[in-house]
């Protein structure tokens, strides 16, 4: 009907002359097709679709004006080739942390002193340290912030998942015992000897763990060059320079010593956590892998430092498509930075000139958490950038040589997060139908002095559908309707089942390991496996193709907050399909291509010594 | 016939010498006020002096003295009233009169609380002197406080271009749309008591309430956050209801609009658009919505239309320049949007500094630096200038 009642309009579109005509006519014309009844705002992607539909329109010049409103740059025949038909299947999770034997609190040490470090820390890393095919936990213990390192305060906790049945607390045995105030986890394989390490940020020295292939880890921090005591918050591991071996970047928050704190007083002259802007910021530091155990800060020589920075959240992950790693971090209350690579020589903070580092409205917001992933299948990493309350999170859209674009209105996110204070986020397929998914950790930082929802938070989590976001927290499970203080948040697939699970980690309450049983469609999954490239293979990029559909990935460092992914690449595909092509770039540069994939499992693949050889490959998994 | 005339004679006789009598009596009372009056002055006796200056008022009242003293009485006396009564109908011719006019403007804007009236004396002195430094100050800040932005930055621009502007005046214009008063809410509440049928006023008033409002909802307890959160609930309503009532105002409108376009409304902006009056022609507010709508529809060209109109109207908005710079990158214009871009970081980073400043006396000098910079580089030559000069003077005021 819409549709019907728009062509008179479009004619008169083209009839009008001024332009304040024509504004009204495009007004008129968006309130039609999208809806004058409905809220929010014009629906580009719906617009484009009814385009298409239109085919027999005879006002080419007017559908041509409307192809891209609104959209990522794309025109309608890229579009249509991107729409897939795939069932949307209902998406649920269950919180099955206890039943599985999976207890951890993170505990934030609040005891009424108002330490600015409570409000921050609580992570979760995803490793499979004894490679028996099961993702493991590790997590990041704070205690009593003025005490840390002190040998009766609790120390960080391994969990070893056993079969993807239960967990069992294998610190212990491990050799895992650190006591320092802990914040987050990043997990890689720096040495290349095919056993996942695990840096851990504190508040306080950080703590490299290099896994001794045994089942055990030991503390190599002070031997490879990490003597700092500073703030630490989310780390990354990634290839900067394109060496085969992974660099490291971490956040430094600001400068704040818990056993000589500062003292900050809210306007009604009572003791308060500190703001961002009341203490003194600490440059993030980047520190290259010189190949034999030591690592060297390089920050400064790489032009990897920017004004105001207070970094809560980083990815390292090829922004611009050049093949080389770029470096995106969020900054608390101050403009986010693009570091991008020049040829691993150095770098330039090109947020601002590019459109990520303030908001669509020039403002600078309190980021923390980081999402990262190709939404509108563009073939460009988009991002999502959780907020402070009453900032609403925004979304990133890349649109390549043109920048990024503000789309959190236009896709109706702005919204549903303005009265939520969030941290962990990541972006994936949760219910297999190719399009992504947002999850959203959040929780206030101060009981005291909460705004907006108060202090525990109801998690998130929006779905794509093509053209904007919708909030479908509510039907995926009573996890989304708990108010929790959400912090890290990080996806694995702990039962091998094919579906990303994801481990949330609370400062108030127990972590949640939330099961997915979502209703999913084709899936592939891919762990890939670096020779030329670091054996973790951070930095690689896959495209799944299916008659005239991909789907791009990158297996990106860092994302979310304070937290690690598992180290795989997932993919949601049509449910019509039982074969793809998959195409991967590594690192190293060179590209692997296989044809006739089959769908449903789950593969291992190994990098090939030269483009001319066939990649090896593993069946790790199979099935839905 | 001849006793006709002989009457007529008479009459004129006996009206002349009646005019006469008058005339005499009037000029030895004036004489006898006058002196009274200085008599009085000298003895300290306001209460008299205002009781003879008020009847020499009435009989003369275009003389200026007559005035004069009875507002040195009411002065003394600190009889507001008195006051206003003698100053109200001073003559607004000579630049003499100006000082007289000044004190007026005073006492309207302060305890006679008539700001509307003052606004008229004020204009009435720029009439007379339009170097007037004062009026102009008043006037600036009358228009911030009432929100009429467009007037507040015409106002600015009379000022520079008379070259009697306050320091205050590049804060006011390169703020815009970003200035914030405090005490905004609360001067226009006291305002609207004197004028409680004023448009302006109560829009001026529903604007401030509506900024103190945007701001986070501290749930300290839960009783407090919900009288919050039905406060905004509130305003929103009476936002959309003072819309209705002054559907012409421009003000009201351009906050609706910047709030759709911040919360990224774009039918609602379109709206607002629709039905906004003619005037809105003339604001740049206006034509920056509808460059951020066309730029949201991918209408590259009339966006960079409306756009530069805004610039233009308002050349020292950085917003305008952060979404041109945003709409040039995205139609390819890179190098073009990177210079627009490096512009309006610079006044976003002046703005965020002002607004970090307790009041606009608090200024630093470093950052008038900067503003004279912005305003060179917005093209903005002659507020550049005037901003360079205050620096070199006030350099110069502290060097021995």
């Amino acid at each position: 009907m819409a549709e019907l009642l728009s062509r008179p309009l479009i004619k008169a579109f083209v009839r009008s002359r001024s332009f304040s005509d024509r504004l009204l006519f495009f007004v008129a014309l968006l309130c039609l097709l999208s809806g004058c009844n409905q809220g929010g705002d014009p629906n580009p992607v719906e617009l484009q679709r009814t385009e298409v539909k239109q085919e027999t329109e005879p006002v080419v010049e007017v559908s041509s004006i409307f192809s891209d409103l609104g959209s990522s740059e794309s025109s309608s025949e890229d579009m249509k080739n991107r729409t897939s038909p795939i069932v949307r299947g209902d998406i649920s999770f269950k919180d099955v942390a206890s039943q599985i034997g999976l207890s951890f609190r993170y505990d934030n040490g609040a005891d009424g002193q108002q330490l600015m470090v409570e409000a921050t820390g609580g992570g979760c890393g995803w490793i499979d340290f004894d490679r028996d095919g099961f993702e493991d936990l590790y997590f990041p213990q704070g205690g009593n912030a003025a005490r840390s390192g002190e040998a009766d305060q609790p120390s960080d906790q391994l969990f070893r998942n056993i079969a993807g049945a239960f967990f069992k607390d294998a610190s212990l045995q491990a050799g895992v015992s650190d006591h320092t105030y802990g914040q987050g986890v990043t997990v890689g394989d720096y040495n290349n000897d095919g056993f996942d390490d695990i840096f851990v940020t504190n508040v306080g020295r950080n703590q490299l763990l290099q896994n001794q292939g045994d089942g055990s880890f030991i503390a190599v921090s002070e031997s490879a060059g990490f003597f700092e005591e500073l703030w630490s918050s989310s780390a990354a591991w990634g290839d900067i320079d394109l060496d085969g071996d992974l660099d490291l970047y971490v956040c430094n928050y600001c400068d704040y010593d818990p056993k000589n704190p500062m003292i900050c007083r809210n306007s009604r002259g009572i003791d308060s956590i500190c703001h961002p802007k009341d203490v003194v910021p600490v440059a993030d530091e980047c520190y290259r892998n010189l190949g034999d155990g030591i690592f060297q800060a390089c920050a400064k020589e790489l032009g990897l430092f920017g004004d105001g920075n207070r970094g809560l959240g980083v990815v390292i992950a090829d922004f611009d498509n050049d093949h080389w790693p770029d470096i995106y971090v969020a900054n608390d209350t101050t403009a986010n930075f693009l570091f991008v690579n020049t040829h691993g020589q150095s770098f330039q903070d090109v947020a601002s000139i590019v459109g990520c580092a303030v908001n669509s409205n020039g403002m600078a917001q309190a980021s923390m958490g980081i999402a990262c992933g190709d939404y509108d299948r563009n073939g460009m990493l988009d991002l999502y950038l959780t907020h402070f309350t009453n900032e609403w999170n925004t979304l990133y859209a890349n649109l390549g040589e043109k920048g990024f674009y503000d789309r959190t209105a236009m896709t109706n996110l702005v919204v549903p997060t303005m009265s939520r204070l969030a941290f962990g986020t990541l972006m994936a397929d949760f219910n297999q139908d190719g399009f992504m998914e947002i999850f959203v950790a959040n929780g206030h930082i101060n009981p005291q002095e909460a705004d907006g929802d108060g202090y525990p938070m109801r998690p998130q989590l929006f779905s794509y559908n093509g053209s904007g976001w919708d909030d479908v927290g509510d039907g995926a499970g009573d996890y989304f309707r708990r108010r929790v203080v959400g912090r890290g948040v990080a996806t694995g697939d702990f039962d091998a089942d094919g579906r990303l699970d994801l481990c949330v980690v609370h400062h108030d309450t127990e972590i949640a390991l939330l099961h997915n049983e979502s209703t999913i469609g084709n899936w592939l999954q891919l762990r890939l496996i670096g020779t030329g490239s670091s054996r973790s293979a951070v930095g690689s990029r896959v495209h799944v193709t299916i008659e005239n559909q991909e789907w791009m990935a990158e297996l990106a460092g860092g994302t979310s907050y304070c937290s690690s992914m598992q180290g795989i690449l997932s993919f949601g595909l049509p449910v019509a399909a039982e074969k793809c092509r998959v195409r991967i770039e590594w690192p190293s540069g060179s590209s692997t291509v296989l044809e006739n994939v089959v769908l449903n499992q789950m593969m291992s693949i190994v990098e090939p010594a030269s483009d001319a050889e066939p990649a090896r490959s593993y069946v790790l998994q199979v099935g839905r | 016939m001849r006793k006709s005339v002989r009457n007529s004679i008479v009459l004129i006789m006996t009206i002349a010498a009646l005019w006469l009598a008058s005339y005499g009596w009037h000029m030895m009372r004036v004489r006898s006020l006058t002196a009274e009056c200085l008599r009085f002055e000298k003895t300290g006796s306001w209460a008299r002096l205002v009781r003879s200056a008020r009847e020499w008022m009435k009989m003369e009242p275009e003389n200026r003295e007559a005035r004069q003293a009875g507002v040195m009485g009411g002065r003394a006396l600190n009889d507001v009233r008195a006051v206003t009564e003698f100053l109200e109908g001073f003559p607004r011719e000579l630049p003499d009169d100006v000082p007289w006019l000044s004190m007026l403007a005073d006492v309207k804007f302060g305890p006679a609380n008539f700001p509307l009236q003052g606004v008229q004396v004020c204009q009435d002195i720029l009439q007379i002197t339009p170097n007037h430094k004062e009026s102009h100050r008043r006037l600036i800040y009358y228009f911030a406080m009432t929100q009429q932005l467009v007037l507040m930055q015409k106002q600015i621009e009379a000022a520079i271009e008379n070259r009697c502007e306050l320091p205050e005046a590049y804060v006011y214009g390169f703020l815009g749309p970003g200035l914030r008063l405090q005490n905004g809410s609360e001067v226009t509440r006291r305002w609207l008591t004197n004028d409680s049928d004023s448009e302006l006023l109560e829009v001026a008033r529903a604007l401030h309430v509506a900024q103190s409002l945007a701001g986070a909802i501290p749930s300290v307890d839960e009783a407090t956050a919900a009288m919050l959160r039905s406060q905004q609930k509130e305003r929103e309503v009476a936002m959309g209801q003072l819309l209705e009532k002054y559907p012409r105002n421009l003000d009201l409108r351009a906050y609706l609009l910047n709030e759709a376009m911040e919360t990224g409304q774009a039918r609602r902006a379109g709206e607002l658009l629709k039905e906004s009056p003619s005037a809105a022609d003339e604001d740049f507010r206006f034509w920056h919505v509808r460059g951020w709508i066309f730029s949201n529809l991918n209408e590259f060209e009339e966006a960079g239309r409306c756009f530069e109109k805004a610039i233009h109207l308002a050349p020292l908005d950085w917003r305008t320049r952060f979404h041109y710079a945003e709409m040039l990158r995205r139609s390819g214009k890179v190098e073009e949007s990177t210079r627009l871009n490096s512009v309006s970081i610079l006044g976003r980073a002046i703005e965020k500094e002002l607004l970090q400043q307790p009041d606009t006396g608090s200024v630093p000098k470093e950052i008038y630096g900067r503003l004279a910079e912005y305003c060179q580089q917005c093209g903005s030559d002659r507020m550049a200038q005037r901003v360079t000069d205050y620096l070199r003077q006030s350099d110069m005021a502290k060097s021995p």
